[in-house]
């Protein structure tokens, strides 16, 4: 009889209440004070011991799948068998399959000058990055400092991932061209160490305006609406992996921060909060960041929306070692939307306000506030 | 008393016999015609019957160290994540070692008892190894077996009675400067590193291995997959709650890379596990490419589930739960530049989805696969096919180079 089968339960729960009716029943037989009928009570008790414990590990072993056989659990299967690789099947899905698309493919290359400030240059490319583990084709802009010459070994630069809904403006302080005219100016005065910054949509394709990987609405249903879009993968995984690959970027997380506008402001914070180790440092508007801009991406889930609300992961997860800045328009950041995020800020967290300046280039103090925190670039090798 | 002391399962022994020779007294005295002696007789055998299945149950849980201490057999679970997390240079040591004793020479097994010798931690940085024992020729012949509690800055998660063992390559002058490939082996649910130690016997195995010249060496890093047992935790970013995925994906590596001299790509990381363990090799080998490039699952499962004993984990969304399945993220995400080693056995009810799981694998990543034509999911099993998996991951990985012996003189 197998070891597995349920007939071996069955068989062995008959003996053991057959055994204990006949113990029962037979008991007065047994209760002399003669070893002879000493030895036999003990013998009848352990004999439904016996039966008892095996009924109980048949059962449960059979419940639990540990033993498969009798040879198994007598230890007596030596067989072993070689590792084979196993070849890729091209099935019925292989449609999908395409060869992977380059990381990061560069449309436009323009100089970067500033009107009377001939030392501040730099070239700004538009780019279009192809996420490896994300899946998701981003367009955006990378900003070179002067003397940036690719493929040189050595010179490895701290990075500021710019995440803004402004990017094609030519007004705002959040313009790519803006964010690459201030950086330029302000690595020209030395009130920047050469950085390369990345500038970056907050909405990403597939509709994800918070950087979040966002679940699939119906997962195991087919099309592309059941498509999950994995924002924090994009920019957690793919974008560190592109930029230290095919640009000088440094691979010391120290090196990189966050800038975002009023709507990259939550993905900046999002991404410190639970990405410490690779973002450790953000600068982000005033704000409360209980809900993630955008749709409702939680499906209902109370538990997905507390871990979305940025204040309630302050206050119930383990505090991040990251370096924040809330930058305010007014001139009074006490009365900021930010101030959970002071009050609840503890070590090894370190929070700061800021209000942004006026003029052209109300951003500068922020990026040289950056500057300091992301140091001066590393020589490579030394990278973590 | 201790769940798992010796002591404990003597007392459980001496009340099973007692209560089978109370038995054996009394029966006389139940023997007559009264009513209440049928009654009478079997709640005596149902006394001494629970009193053999208790003995039985924690001699089980002593062998198999389901259950380590009695907190963790009938504790919540939730108190394990704290508050605050310690940063660097402050507060709690990210890092403790609680014991040391030499590694396991090849063939013998490691040492059955252990005893708290030591208990050393360090600022980051610091050499760690060795220090306990000091004695560098027999540590340059069999290595380390160090127990650890490993606290993750990141998640809040402390981890405790897991083990690392340092291969004797690492005291030995040649490798002084060199850094070493690491595995990092998860156990099943329930289980602790000493599951691995013991019972997968995972240092035993590489000593064997490397005195045949089978293995390179690496540091072997061992530990509970449950970071909250009695709740088991898949290995999981739990939404509002555990960030499990994020300790052993992030913090671990982390702690182990500052005090261990051990290589930082992902080329010169590789994981393990048995169970739920394999289950937790081939997620997190998929979700953190960049950090483990190599996974080996003996035993494992491809989809995420969860049940009476992992509580909710994806905070009710289907959604969530598709990501932390491999099968699912195979077919419906860009898939990662991986490889991984899927082992089971006929008979086994992980062989159908080890099959399925091997059917959607595609490029870039790449599959291998051990299948033995009998066995089922138990050590005995795991133990036949641990060999060929140590071997698979130590061609696979990076290998530590020794300095280049100088010129004679």
């Amino acid at each position: 009889m197998g070891l597995t089968s349920p007939a071996l339960s069955y068989l062995l729960a008959a003996l053991a209440a057959g055994l204990l009716v006949t113990i029962v029943v037979c008991w007065r037989r047994l209760a002399d004070f003669t070893v002879a009928a000493i030895l036999l009570r003990v013998a009848s008790l352990l004999t439904l011991q016996a039966v008892v414990l095996a009924l109980i590990f048949v059962t449960v072993n059979r419940t639990g799948g540990y033993y498969s056989s009798w040879s198994d659990l007598f230890g007596l299967d030596r067989a072993s068998a070689a590792v084979t690789a196993s070849s890729p099947r091209l099935g019925p899905g292989s449609a999908r399959v395409r060869p992977p698309a380059k990381p990061v493919t560069v449309t436009t290359t323009v100089p970067v000058r500033v009107a009377g400030d001939a030392a501040a240059k730099g070239i700004l490319q538009s780019v279009r990055f192809s996420g490896r583990l994300s899946g998701l084709t981003v367009a955006g802009y990378i900003f070179l400092p002067a003397g940036y010459r690719a493929g040189r070994r050595g010179q490895r630069y701290p990075v500021i991932v710019a995440i803004s809904g402004e990017l094609a403006s030519r007004n705002s302080p959040y313009g790519a061209m803006r964010l690459a005219q201030n950086t330029a100016r302000l690595i020209a005065l030395r009130q920047l160490p050469p950085v390369v910054m990345v500038m970056l949509p907050a909405t990403l394709p597939g509709r994800d305006e918070s950087c979040l990987d966002v679940p699939a609405a119906a997962p195991y249903a087919n099309g592309a609406v059941s498509r999950p879009v994995l924002g924090t993968t994009f920019y957690a995984e793919d974008l560190p992996a592109t930029l230290e690959r095919d640009y000088q970027a440094s691979a010391d997380p120290a090196s990189w921060a966050l800038l975002g506008d009023h709507s990259g402001g939550y993905c900046a914070l999002q991404l410190a909060l639970t990405r410490s180790w690779v973002f450790p440092t953000a600068v982000v508007p005033d704000g409360g960041y209980t809900v993630p801009p955008g749709s409702a991406n939680t499906g209902g889930s109370p538990e997905l929306a507390q871990q979305d609300n940025l204040q309630w992961v302050l206050q119930n997860q383990p505090v991040q070692p990251v370096s924040l800045l809330f930058t305010s328009s007014g001139p009074v950041p006490g009365a900021s939307a930010a101030q959970p995020f002071v009050r609840l800020a503890r070590h090894p967290m370190r929070v700061a306000t800021a209000a942004l300046g006026g003029g052209s280039w109300p951003l500068s103090y922020v990026l040289t506030w950056i500057g300091d925190a992301i140091g001066s670039p590393a020589a490579a090798g030394v990278a973590r | 008393m201790g769940l798992t002391s010796g002591s404990f399962l003597i007392l459980m022994i001496c009340l099973a016999v007692a209560g089978l020779l109370v038995t054996v007294a009394l029966w006389p005295d139940v023997a007559g015609r009264k009513l209440w002696h049928v009654p009478a007789r079997i709640g005596m055998i149902a006394v001494s019957e629970a009193l053999v299945i208790a003995t039985f149950l924690v001699a089980l849980n002593g062998y198999f160290a389901f259950y380590t201490s009695w907190s963790q057999l009938l504790g919540s679970g939730s108190t394990r994540v704290t508050g605050t997390a310690d940063g660097a240079g402050s507060g709690g040591p990210l890092l403790t070692i609680t014991s040391a004793e030499p590694g396991p020479a090849p063939g013998a097994a490691v040492a059955p008892q252990r005893t708290i010798s030591a208990v050393a931690s360090g600022p980051r940085g610091i050499e760690v190894a060795g220090l306990i024992h000091g004695n560098r020729r027999g540590l340059a012949q069999n290595g380390e077996l160090l127990r650890i509690s490993i606290h993750g800055p990141r998640s809040g998660i402390s981890a405790t009675g897991d083990d690392v063992y340092l291969p004797p390559q690492y005291f030995q002058p040649a490798y002084a400067h060199s850094k070493f490939p690491v595995v990092l082996a998860l156990s099943g649910y329930p289980g602790n590193g000493w599951s691995l130690v013991k019972d997968l016997g995972v240092p035993a195995e590489v000593a064997v291995l490397a005195a045949e010249n089978k293995v390179r060496p690496a540091v072997y890093v061992m530990m509970g997959a449950n970071v909250a047992e009695p709740r088991d935790t898949e290995c999981i970013n739990i939404p509002g709650s555990l960030q499990v995925a994020t300790f052993f994906a992030e913090d671990v590596p982390e702690v182990i890379e500052h005090w261990f001299r051990v290589q930082t790509d992902p080329g010169g990381w590789a994981t393990i596990g048995y169970s739920t363990g394999g289950y937790c090799a081939v997620k997190l080998t998929m979700m953190y490419p960049w950090r483990f490039r190599y996974a080996v699952a003996l035993a494992g499962y491809y989809q995420a589930f969860q049940d009476r004993s992992t509580g909710d984990l994806y905070g009710g969304s289907t959604g969530y739960e598709a990501l932390n399945s491999p099968d699912w993220r195979l077919t419906h995400l860009p898939i990662p530049p991986v490889s991984v080693l899927v082992c089971s056995s006929k008979g086994e009810f992980t062989y159908r989805g080890t099959l399925k799981f091997l059917r959607l694998v595609r490029p870039p990543m790449r599959a291998y696969s051990l299948l033995l034509p009998n066995g089922g999911h138990n050590f005995g099993t795991w133990r036949r096919e641990l060999p060929e998996t140590l071997k698979w991951m130590s061609a696979m990985l990076k290998p530590a180079q020794p300095a280049i012996a100088g010129p004679v003189r």
